[in-house]
């Protein structure tokens, strides 16, 4: 027994870390301080001058670019105050239908991802955790296009729909659907096919995400409630939803940062309209085409200024919804 | 009690239950019929969107060795003759910036074997000092992890490329990997609390024994966390694959594969060759089937502990 509590003693110390290795007997020349502080310094080296100059140095440089225009006389960027962000405000409140539009498209995504795409996510995994006939290998077939390359995905998609050669209009039509619309003809059909796009791409990857998590629920608990008499519903809404709440929230938080992030699927499957514009869409076609940098580093930090505190007032607000349970 | 209504029905079964079952020498049927009607009608549901993401490859992939005229004549159609030319067209005569699918394919497994290797070594690097070693700003550091990865900011591609192009590394391959070599990303957290959890006895022995901390982490700790690193290369390596943004920015006359690809496919729909498009999509898919295939579990687990965007 006193040797058991000798190992444990031991053992607790050795795992201190490298402060028990100050123990170790001293090696010629430096002492071992100075040996740890060497090693510290030198493999921490590389990472953080990386994460210092593209993210530190990023992050100042689009606060500084966007208070700066191209000079053309001088061909410098010079110090232009608040101007770039008037014109973000004015362009948005009517001056520009292109950025005006961007911002809206982009904020749709926010209801899409996080009310149509993720509650049919819960829904998915649920009945994915009830074992449906099949249940494994839909789980594998659901989460393909989560590495599918973007471009192989997008083109597959928009070519199903393609008027003459793809082949949903001729299975429309043969189950006697007149009138089959033009998909990606003109805004809003293509818009709102690129918001179909995302919801039959995109739960994959929370299915995943939430039937782990579901799959983590100790088993008893739902036993419990099954002898109780709990029907399916609530043990839906009032068991697995709550215990899950953790994950559910990410993927929410996800969601709403999608506002920001989407880019892809726009500029794959409606590449020669500005009608379909995301935030990053813009940004990213802006920066391809050498255009206004200053103008685009404004433009995006004016979109995260307004965005990220309501995406953390979100969070904090998810957060609230139901106590941590730890199982 | 009906069938479905008994946990054991739907393969939940208590280990007591179960024992019990052992016990009396029954056997567990390998396959069950439910017969909740309510999960067959979630099946339906399952099953007609399992064929929407499953059916446009199988279609693809039959039109991808018809001939054109054939392909025009019947798009249901059976293929009559196998035109495997197809493939070795698409591989090896059309080009995008004088690099052919072959190539592109050559250029995305070096950026993405390398990529992948200099940001795992970066990350476990940092994970592991962040973890073990005490210093002065170990905390701030981790906390500064968290905050890179929990707080988007949407507009900062202009100033990257600015920096970029102040440092001489846009359209060089060396930039790419350099953009993708990051230490603090997720697989900073996943090997933070990989090595956290990794006993330091072994490390106390090699300090006995004359190692240095070098030597530690790289003859000792790092092939510890192979089963750790493989996981998490495994996602990034698929990210890097799949990753169009950066390359599409940074080396626009070297096409990676996702790039190419996209290019690629706008020109030969352009030039109505689709059987050949369909072609090039399958030749895209291929690899990354194979490593689904080969670490399926490994995947979707670590996906489960949230390494995979949407």
């Amino acid at each position: 027994m006193s040797e058991a509590k000798a190992a444990a003693t031991a053992a607790e110390k050795l795992q201190k870390g490298g402060q028990s290795a100050e123990n170790a007997p001293k090696r010629k020349g430096l002492d071992r301080k100075k040996r740890k502080a060497i090693f510290i310094c030198v493999m921490l080296a590389f990472p953080l001058v990386q994460l210092f100059v593209f993210w530190f140095l990023v992050n100042v440089n689009t606060v500084v670019m966007s208070f700066q225009e191209f000079d053309w006389l001088s061909g410098k960027y010079i110090f232009n105050g608040f101007k770039n962000f008037i014109r973000v405000f004015e362009e948005i409140g009517g001056g520009s239908a292109v950025t005006r539009r961007t911002v809206i498209n982009s904020v749709l995504y926010f209801p899409v991802t996080c009310f149509i795409s993720l509650p049919l996510s819960i829904l998915f995994s649920y009945f994915l955790y009830k074992k449906v006939p099949g249940a494994a290998a839909f789980r594998v077939i659901f989460f393909l296009p989560s590495i599918i390359p973007v471009a192989v995905l997008t083109m597959t998609f928009s070519f199903s729909f393609d008027a003459t050669l793809g082949f949903v209009n001729p299975i429309l039509r043969a189950l006697g659907v007149e009138n089959i619309p033009s998909w990606f003809g003109r805004y809003p059909n293509n818009q709102i096919m690129i918001f179909a796009y995302c919801i039959w791409a995109g739960l994959g990857t929370n299915i995943v995400l939430i039937s782990g998590a579901i799959s983590r629920i100790p088993v008893e608990i739902m036993e419990y409630s099954k002898l109780e008499g709990v029907g399916k519903a609530r043990e839906l809404f009032q068991i697995a939803i709550p215990l899950v709440w953790p994950t559910i929230t990410t993927t929410f938080i996800l969601g709403c940062t999608s506002v920001f992030t989407v880019m892809m699927q726009p500029l794959m499957l409606t590449p020669s309209t500005t009608d379909t514009y995301t935030i990053a869409l813009m940004i990213y076609n802006g920066v391809l085409n050498g255009r206004n940098l200053p103008y685009l580093s404004a433009f995006g930090l004016a979109m995260s200024v307004i965005g990220v505190p309501i995406i953390l007032l979100i969070k904090w607000a998810l957060g609230k919804v139901y106590a941590d349970v730890e199982y | 009690m009906n069938d479905t209504a008994s946990p054991r029905a739907n393969g939940q079964g208590t280990c007591a239950a179960d024992k019990t079952a052992c016990a009396e020498g029954l056997k567990k049927p390998r396959f069950k019929v439910t017969k909740d009607w309510a999960l067959w009608v979630v099946f339906a549901v399952f099953f007609v969107y399992a064929v929407t993401l499953v059916f446009p490859f199988v279609w693809m992939l039959f039109n991808s060795v018809k001939g054109n005229q054939e392909y025009f004549t019947n798009i249901w159609a059976f293929p009559q003759s196998f035109h495997v030319e197809n493939y070795t067209n698409v591989l090896f005569d059309y080009d995008v910036h004088g690099v052919t699918l072959f190539g592109m394919f050559g250029i995305s497994i070096l950026v993405t074997l390398f990529g992948t290797a200099l940001s795992l070594l970066m990350s476990s690097i940092a994970a592991y000092v962040i973890a073990k070693y005490k210093f002065f700003g170990r905390n701030a550091l981790y906390a500064l992890a968290v905050f890179v990865m929990a707080v988007p900011v949407a507009g900062t591609l202009p100033a990257q490329y600015s920096i970029m192009q102040t440092l001489h590394l846009t359209n060089s391959i060396v930039g790419v990997l350099i953009l993708y070599a990051g230490g603090f990303g997720f697989n900073f957290l996943i090997l933070y609390g990989f090595f956290k959890n990794l006993s330091w006895e072994y490390a106390e022995a090699a300090l006995i024994d004359g190692c240095s901390d070098f030597g530690i982490f790289f003859k000792i700790m790092l092939p510890m966390a192979r089963p750790a690193l493989i996981a998490v290369g495994v996602i990034h390596a698929i990210g890097l694959w799949n990753d169009y943004l950066t390359p599409s920015i940074y080396l626009p006359n070297t096409p990676t594969l996702a790039v190419g690809v996209n290019l690629l496919l706008s020109e030969l729909r352009g030039r109505s060759a689709y059987p050949e498009m369909f072609a090039t999509m399958i030749i895209a898919l291929i690899p990354i089937l194979v490593v689904f295939i080969c670490f399926q579990k490994t995947i979707m687990e670590n996906t489960v502990a949230g390494g995979l965007k949407g």
